[in-house]
């Protein structure tokens, strides 16, 4: 067992080193941290909610970094491509296939974790400098407390998307394709609560039991994002918020990753190479 | 050499374009294009929802400063509206939304004081600590709609937010006496009386609820008249002496107008409340 998970941390070890040398990802970074650097402009924008729209603007530029990462960076990394030699790899390397793919999992994650870091120090810094700028009345609150919650949410839907990744490239060969199912997830998993909102509100016509049954099941195959996004607390004075629903969203999500990424490996070491 | 020329050719070509473009486009007002259904753009925008309704407030703030007077409402306001629709979907927390859509739209006409309303009701359910917006819907009811019950219910629940002046609950009570709902006037004064710190306003609104309470006997006689006679009273005077011993005085600042089927209590300062019913 112990053999097993140092040969998986070797592998991402390897992983976080080919990441970090790459130059595409550097400059995704890069741009990144000069994107989140520009709410020091956008808040001039806004007149009153100012503290609400930086909080915002700095954790989507920090989403779309995380999300460019895993379709290009991490699809291409773990894609069944014959170019890039994966198949062959794992006939050579003296490492099993469920140990392959946590290697490669876990070596994607502390990358993404990398990048997650530096972003949201910059992005901690960059609020702090606009909130020292503007009135008090303009930025009430920033909570630090609730900033890391925020944070911790944004990496675990990344890391379900990763798992997802994972999963779609054990079924299918070929990095285009798995990009085009990563963000056709990402989009069920987004307009399902909005259906469903659709249909309690009387919006759409139909069996009212029925569809929300089949939302119920949906949820359950694509997550609601929306449950993980708690960057609204960062700049309420008085957030309404139970640390157990928190809590919870967390565990759920976890979870969730655990099965996938089980799923992946099931699929990995069943999977004809050829 | 040929290519240079030809290179220069095209550069130049493209540049006597782009001037021409940049000096007609310079002369053009800002418009706003029309936006995709909220529910489809929170789809599309997923963890970016708020921010995509920042940017709409955005550009929606940068037109109203291209808008002079000379300019008709009626041409940008159903544009501008849905702009400021789908931004308080996509983040019905971000309060600058709601200033200016009550600041660019509510004037217009009452067709937008509705439309104004509606998307300021979204902003009263998510922000539940800020006072502001239901006083905004509360004045757009009363002043554009006309709606005196309506208002007095908007600004009774601004009342009761944190850090709302007192004057607010007040008004709500006022308003509500106006619109003929006496007895909801009253036992919302008495639970702001209870409150107010104040001694010498507690015992000014000590004599408003004594108005209101006159008001309310001859409201009661009203009901009595009625339920004999089978139809409202042609005036407040045939009431005397059957069903009330006499027409109360009522102070300084109110009076009573009967409008069927609803008394109303007036404020004596504001003549206009008498013209303009429910």
């Amino acid at each position: 067992m112990l053999r097993s998970i140092q040969r998986s941390l070797s592998l991402s070890r390897l992983i976080v080193v080919d990441g970090i040398r790459r130059h595409a990802l550097l400059a995704l970074v890069a741009m990144c941290m000069a994107s989140e650097v520009g709410a020091l402009l956008f808040f001039d924008f806004i007149p009153r909610d100012i503290g609400r729209a930086s909080a915002d603007f700095v954790f989507s530029i920090a989403w779309l970094s995380g999300f460019l990462f895993l379709l290009f960076h991490a699809i291409q990394t773990v894609s069944w491509r014959e170019e890039r030699s994966v198949i062959y790899s794992l006939l050579a390397r003296p490492i099993s296939r469920n140990e392959y793919v946590i290697g490669v999992f876990w070596g994607l994650i502390i990358l993404l974790f990398l990048l997650n870091c530096i972003l949201a120090s910059l992005g901690w810094v960059t609020l702090l400098i606009i909130k020292n700028k503007v009135s008090n009345d303009y930025f009430q609150m920033l909570s630090p407390g609730y900033y890391v919650v925020a944070w911790t949410g944004l990496m675990m839907i990344e890391v379900i998307i990763l798992a997802v990744i994972m999963l779609i490239s054990s079924l299918i060969r070929g990095g285009f394709i798995v990009l085009l199912l990563t963000v056709s997830y990402y989009f069920i998993c987004s307009g399902l609560p909005v259906a469903k909102e659709a249909v309690l509100q009387g919006v759409v016509e139909g069996p009212k039991s029925i569809l929300i049954t089949f939302f119920k099941i949906g949820t359950f195959i694509f997550p609601d994002f929306a449950k993980l996004d708690f960057k609204n607390f960062i700049t309420e004075i008085n957030p309404v918020v139970q640390p157990g629903s928190i809590a919870l969203s967390f565990l759920v999500a976890i979870s969730y990753i655990c099965l996938v990424m089980f799923l992946a490996c099931l699929v990995y070491s069943r999977r004809d190479l050829k | 050499m040929k290519r240079a020329i030809l290179f220069f050719v095209v550069i130049f070509v493209y540049c006597f374009f782009f001037l021409k473009q940049d000096n007609i486009s310079n002369n053009q007002k800002m418009e706003l294009s029309p936006l995709l259904p909220s529910m489809i753009q929170k789809v599309f925008l997923g963890f970016m929802s708020q921010l995509g309704a920042e940017i709409y407030f955005v550009k929606a703030a940068v037109f109203l400063g291209t808008v002079t007077s000379d300019d008709d409402p009626h041409d940008y306001a159903p544009v501008l509206s849905q702009y400021f629709d789908v931004s308080s979907s996509l983040h019905p927390s971000f309060l600058d939304t709601y200033f200016f859509c009550q600041s660019s739209l509510s004037y217009i006409d009452p067709e937008y004081s509705m439309v104004v309303n509606s998307i300021l009701d979204r902003g009263i359910k998510a922000i539940p600590d800020n006072w502001v917006l239901p006083l905004f819907a509360g004045y757009n009811s009363m002043h554009y709609l006309k709606n005196l019950n309506r208002a007095s219910f908007y600004l009774h629940e601004a009342g009761k937010r944190p850090n709302a002046p007192s004057w607010i609950a007040h008004l709500s009570t006022v308003l509500s006496v106006g619109s003929g709902d006496i007895e909801r006037g009253i036992s919302w004064l008495q639970a702001i009386i209870e409150k107010e710190p104040n001694q010498t306003v507690r015992e000014l609104w000590k004599k408003e609820l004594a108005e209101f309470n006159k008001a309310l006997r001859v409201k009661k006689a009203i009901d009595k008249y009625r339920r004999f006679s089978g139809h409202y009273p042609p005036s407040l005077t045939v009431l005397v002496p059957e069903f009330i011993d006499e027409i109360p005085k009522m102070g300084l600042a109110y009076q009573l107008y009967w409008d069927p089927p609803n008394l109303r209590l007036i404020r004596k300062a504001n003549p206009e409340q008498i013209r303009h019913g429910n």
